[in-house]
């Protein structure tokens, strides 16, 4: 298994979005993108930015309803948000499970540290978004 | 006519008995477990419904010396709401349809909002609806009842969302609303000029998201010690910014509709400040009582039984819909 890490340096929310459209061309069917940041780091815009590249205009935060599906060119989008889940319970694991282990959609996933380890699979990328200052962000992939 | 609304989309639990014009008897059951987690915890809200649910209906028919042969038709939200919980309420709704073989409608829980104007206020179409909570943040034409077309819509957060994120990053407990509401009572709305975005998009759309940030930046500059000294002034500027953008947009909404009745819907028309401004702009003002502005059965139970004079109803076989959409009705 090979591992690769890139950093990138984003100086506002509009070029973070910009970066995840980018980022996208990466992306395939099948594929789980974890994104790991505190409130208001960007993950939102980042994710935006991906369903884009897909032709997906309309991108809100999915923290209520924790799951919201988009329709793109070609492809699903699963759009996960586990916000208000910090202790995720087996079922509700299970509930999330079916969104992870469909093989005919990308699936992004925002505070996937509430994400327990034994529930992924497939190919998966791991995205980092750490604050610099209040409009610049460090953004560190890492591809498995 | 009778209607037993049920409504587990989010965290209450709530039913009622609904006679056409207003409610028999209701009930809501609020959920307290979440404030620890600072946020609904949705499988803990799902467990909880099913908990609750069977007792308090059959806590409403004991108190309305209603028996459950009286009950003509049930309304239950089908969305849009958190899957675990929808499920929760919908399975029970058919159960007891089946059983009673009586008429199901699956409500849209916005379109619930939009009848709790009808159950606090002397309100017909056309009129327009803000309807802001934790989950949504819209303005709706209303041309009849039955018959809407949505105008604008958050871009990212909801309005209620931001008041819960803020009250966080603040270390505020959950739900943020009625905490930052009291503490923005003491202070200065006009000490911190926040973000009101999207002010002049040209279309009646919300972003609530750069606020979010805007308080999280001001946490980073002054320091946790400084912004603990001014909550009061934070959370009051904080508040004045949301408010403003609600009621900007509405106002852009006004003027290019020539609709100047407005209702005011959903858990965040609660807000004090949102209340008292409104009233201020001019218009027919509608915001229902608070307990028809948070999550409630009535306003399911009375959007239910509007359909069933239509003799609209649903099949059993419906399926619950997370992310329904007004427009979809």
């Amino acid at each position: 298994m090979t591992s690769e890490t890139i950093r990138e340096q984003t100086d506002s929310p509009e070029e973070t979005e910009r970066f995840g459209e980018t980022f996208a061309k990466k992306l395939h069917n099948g594929m789980t993108v974890l994104l790991f940041g505190e409130l208001g780091a960007g993950k939102t815009t980042l994710t935006r930015g991906i369903c884009r590249a897909f032709g997906i205009g309309i991108v809100k935060s999915p923290s209520f309803v924790m799951v919201n599906i988009y329709s793109g060119q070609g492809i699903d989008i699963y759009h996960i948000d586990l916000y208000r889940v910090p202790e995720l319970d087996a079922e509700t694991a299970g509930e999330i499970g079916e969104y992870i282990w469909n093989d005919d959609a990308i699936k992004i996933v925002e505070w996937a540290e509430n994400l327990p380890d034994d529930i992924l699979s497939g190919e998966i990328v791991s995205i980092k978004i750490k604050r610099i200052s209040d409009n610049e962000r460090e953004i560190i992939i890492e591809e498995n | 006519m009778i209607v037993l609304g049920i409504e587990t989309s989010c965290d209450e639990t709530a039913v009622s008995l609904f006679d056409g014009n207003s409610a028999i008897v209701e009930i809501i059951y609020t959920q307290s477990v979440h404030s620890s987690f600072g946020g609904v915890v949705p499988e803990l809200a799902s467990r909880h419904h099913i908990k609750k649910l069977y007792p308090m209906v059959k806590s409403a028919l004991g108190q309305s010396k209603i028996t459950a042969a009286d009950i003509d038709a049930i309304a239950v939200t089908a969305g849009p709401g958190l899957p675990g919980a929808l499920l929760v309420g919908a399975t029970f709704a058919k159960g007891f349809a089946y059983a009673r073989n009586i008429p199901i409608v699956a409500v849209n829980h916005l379109e619930g909002h939009i009848f709790a104007a009808k159950l606090g206020c002397e309100i017909e179409p056309p009129f327009l609806a803000l309807l802001v909570s934790g989950g949504h943040t819209e303005i709706a034409k209303i041309i009849d009842w039955g018959e809407y077309k949505t105008l604008g819509a958050t871009r990212d957060d909801a309005a209620g969302e931001a008041f819960d994120k803020v009250a966080q990053v603040l270390g505020l407990p959950y739900p943020g609303g009625p905490e930052i509401q009291m503490l923005a009572e003491q202070g200065n709305p006009n000490l911190i000029n926040f973000p009101r975005a999207m002010m002049k998009s040209g279309n009646l759309d919300f972003s609530f998201s750069g606020l979010k940030t805007a308080v999280i930046n001001l946490l980073y500059d002054w320091g946790a010690d400084k912004v603990q000294k001014n909550i009061e002034d934070i959370s009051a500027s904080f508040q004045e910014a949301v408010v403003d953008t609600l009621l900007g947009k509405l106002k852009i909404a006004v003027e290019e509709t020539g609709i100047d009745t407005v209702a005011i819907v959903g858990g965040v028309a609660a807000n004090e400040r949102l209340r008292i401004k409104s009233k201020e702009m001019g218009w027919n003002v509608c915001i229902p009582p608070l307990k028809y502005c948070t999550d409630n059965g009535t306003m399911i139970a009375a959007a239910g039984y509007f359909h069933l004079q239509k003799a609209e109803t649903t099949s059993l076989t419906f399926s619950t819909k997370p992310n329904w959409e007004l427009d979809e009705i």
